[in-house]
């Protein structure tokens, strides 16, 4: 020990060690950033001819996770799951829906029903299926190469003839993961991102719209939906493609063939029969064809509005139709019309209502169900006054049909069922939840 | 002793030049050899400078230098000489992030001398409540701050009976994160992990 004070030079001596701190420190610290980009975007895939063809199965009931159409035939429920196939439910008592089995076709986003006869979309391919087991759908009859191409959930798909393969995309969360140097901005991603990123919106998310409970002039055929692009009448089965409407004469229902095609022009997205007619919905208009002659729809009217969605649905002398502004469908604002039928060659628009974001609807006699941030309610008994009656906020609602006093009612959380006897006041009967894979 | 101090002229100059201030020669001549240390209420408050390095993301061998700003306040209470505990409250400007670190501290001094050597350490989380938040359209901006280390050594040169200068290198690490959401869906996460050599200068009383 020092027993004289020290030098300040000396004292400072002892803190040789901060110099090393400092050496070693100058070198060593380094600032360490990493930015993740996590986004949405369209991978292409393939499938072939051969694996379309031989993906049929009747499976045990199955989750759903991402429902898409929904048809009704007598106690049956079919509730497609986009582009994997459909599932069956017993429906005899809407209080316990019983889940009873999954038939798996690739590329099915479409059914209709009659009899025993199940008619389904399989990409290219038009199938009738009998379903008399519903434990064990056998296949009746393929249509090849009924359909060149289609649009699902917003994504496009086509036929490659030469390679013999359907060409699909899908939507895929991409995560990349790279080094910065800690003084990067937003503002270098986001570029390039806009189209991509409203897609997300796609026409699954926007809904399908309900259907009618009104009488249907073919016995023993099914309900579907107003967003439906499959509908039976007298003995055919119209399909819509995104152009054309293609007839297959099921006369025969065991038997589909091929009839005629009815240009449509583009845009097409719902067929709707009501009475005589067939509504169409595309995104440009609702067309309005006579369909006294079954095997040759005749083109009516077109009733043009903005580039929106439109679902619609029919009672009696008004169509009401939910224009939702945004994302596929344009611009323009959210609303609900009501247009006058009376004259089918020149329907009016009577009404607009404001919406906040409509998706499906449906009729039955006074009572309007429209998926509207949740789903509303309405006394429709005067179409010129409409009157809200409930308000469901709480669940999510894209497709509504309501049907002797039930109304189904899909969204993204699940599949509910309501007694609507009292229309002032809904009863929830049921629940199906909805899994989605990444929840 | 003597010959090894004499083969690093550099550091001989740097600390001669900061030892021989006349302010600081003149108090150290009043004081007694050793000081003595009373109980309670310490406060240490010091600015500096933030130093470090970051690699080019798309060539790592180019590295880039970055200093930034940093000032905090340590208020406490003097147990011994060796342990004097309380909070400290900072700012630190990094490019992107305004940090205002809130650490649980410890100081202390580990000798009697009037130029003793000194710790000190914090540890806490730093709060990104002054970063600027960026105007994205259809998107929301999140910011977080995160865990925030700060040891450091230094040099107690004391001025007075209760007051002194602290020289101090350490080490401070900052977490910050910013996390944009865009509506659709798409998300932008940029992680910031700030490893800086911090060189400050302090008043104790």
């Amino acid at each position: 020990m020092q027993i004289f004070p020290s030098t300040p030079m000396q004292t400072l001596y002892r803190f040789r060690f901060l110099a090393a701190l400092l050496a070693f420190g100058l070198v060593g610290c380094r600032d360490n950033c990493q930015q993740t980009v996590t986004y949405r975007t369209q991978r292409q895939f393939f499938i072939s001819s051969a694996d379309l063809r031989s993906g049929i199965k009747t499976l045990d009931a199955q989750v759903m996770e991402k429902p898409g159409k929904l048809y009704v035939r007598g106690t049956y429920l079919f509730i497609n799951e986009l582009k994997k196939g459909i599932h069956l439910i017993d429906n005899a008592n809407p209080s316990a829906p019983r889940e009873v089995s999954f038939l798996a076709i690739p590329g099915n986003t479409d059914m209709a029903v009659r009899g025993n006869v199940l008619y389904a979309d399989s990409y290219i391919d038009l199938l009738a299926f009998d379903i008399s087991d519903p434990l064990n759908a056998r296949l009746l009859k393929r249509v090849e190469n009924a359909f060149p191409s289609g649009s699902v959930d917003g994504l496009h798909w086509q036929f490659d003839q030469f390679r013999q393969q359907v060409v699909d995309t899908r939507w895929e969360t991409v995560t990349e993961v790279r080094d910065t140097d800690c003084e990067n901005s937003n503002g270098g991603w986001s570029g390039g991102w806009g189209g991509r990123t409203t897609l997300q919106n796609s026409v699954a998310d926007r809904g399908f719209a309900a259907g009618p409970s009104s009488a249907n002039p073919n016995a023993g055929t099914g309900t579907g939906g107003s967003m439906a692009r499959f509908a039976l009448y007298d003995k055919y089965l119209y399909a819509v493609t995104n152009s054309n409407m293609e007839l297959f004469d099921v006369g025969q229902p065991g038997n589909p063939t091929k009839s005629a095609t009815v240009n449509l022009g583009w845009g097409i997205e719902t067929i709707f029969p009501y009475g005589k007619n067939l509504f169409i919905g595309s995104t440009t208009g609702m067309h309005i064809y006579d369909n006294s002659n079954p095997a040759q729809p005749i083109r009516l009217s077109t009733f043009q509005h903005a580039m929106r969605c439109d679902p619609v649905v029919v009672d009696g002398d008004y169509a009401y139709v939910t224009l939702q502004a945004g994302n596929l469908c344009g611009g323009g604002t959210s609303q609900l019309d009501v247009v006058d039928l009376k004259n089918l060659r020149a329907p009016k628009l009577l009404k607009s209502y404001p919406m906040e974001k409509p998706y499906g609807l449906g009729i039955d006699g006074k009572t309007l169900f429209v998926c509207d941030n949740g789903l509303k309610t309405f006394n429709a008994a005067e179409p010129l006054s409409l009157s809200q009656l409930q308000h469901f906020k709480n669940i999510n609602a894209y497709d509504v049909i309501p049907l002797n006093g039930t109304l189904l009612l899909i969204g993204k959380d699940g599949f509910y069922q309501y007694d609507y006897s009292d229309p002032k006041a809904l009863k929830l009967l049921s629940v199906i939840p909805v899994k989605r894979p990444d929840a | 002793m003597r010959r090894a101090f004499q083969s690093f002229p550099m550091k001989k100059i740097l600390f001669f030049a900061l030892l021989s201030s006349p302010l600081l020669s003149l108090a150290q001549d009043r004081l007694p050899r050793q000081l003595t240390v009373k109980k309670g209420f310490y406060n240490h408050t010091e600015l500096g400078t933030l130093l470090g390095r970051v690699a080019y993301p798309f060539d790592r061998s180019v590295v880039y230098s970055r200093s930034s700003f940093t000032a905090n306040t340590f208020n406490g209470y003097r147990f011994s000489r060796g342990l004097i505990v309380g909070a400290t409250v900072g700012v630190d400007w990094y490019a992107r992030n305004a940090i205002i670190p809130v650490s649980v501290g410890l100081r202390g001094d580990m000798s009697r001398g009037r130029v003793s050597p000194h710790y000190a350490l914090d540890v806490g989380y730093g709060l990104a409540r002054l970063t600027r938040r960026p105007e994205i359209v259809g998107a929301d901006v999140n910011l977080s701050g995160g865990l925030h280390v700060n040891p450091a050594l230094g040099v107690r040169i004391a001025t007075g009976n209760d007051t002194a200068l602290i020289l101090s290198i350490g080490y401070k690490y900052q977490y910050a994160d910013v996390l944009t959401q865009f509506n659709a869906g798409n998300t932008i996460r940029n992680v910031y992990n700030y490893n800086r050599l911090a060189l400050k200068v302090g008043m104790s009383f």
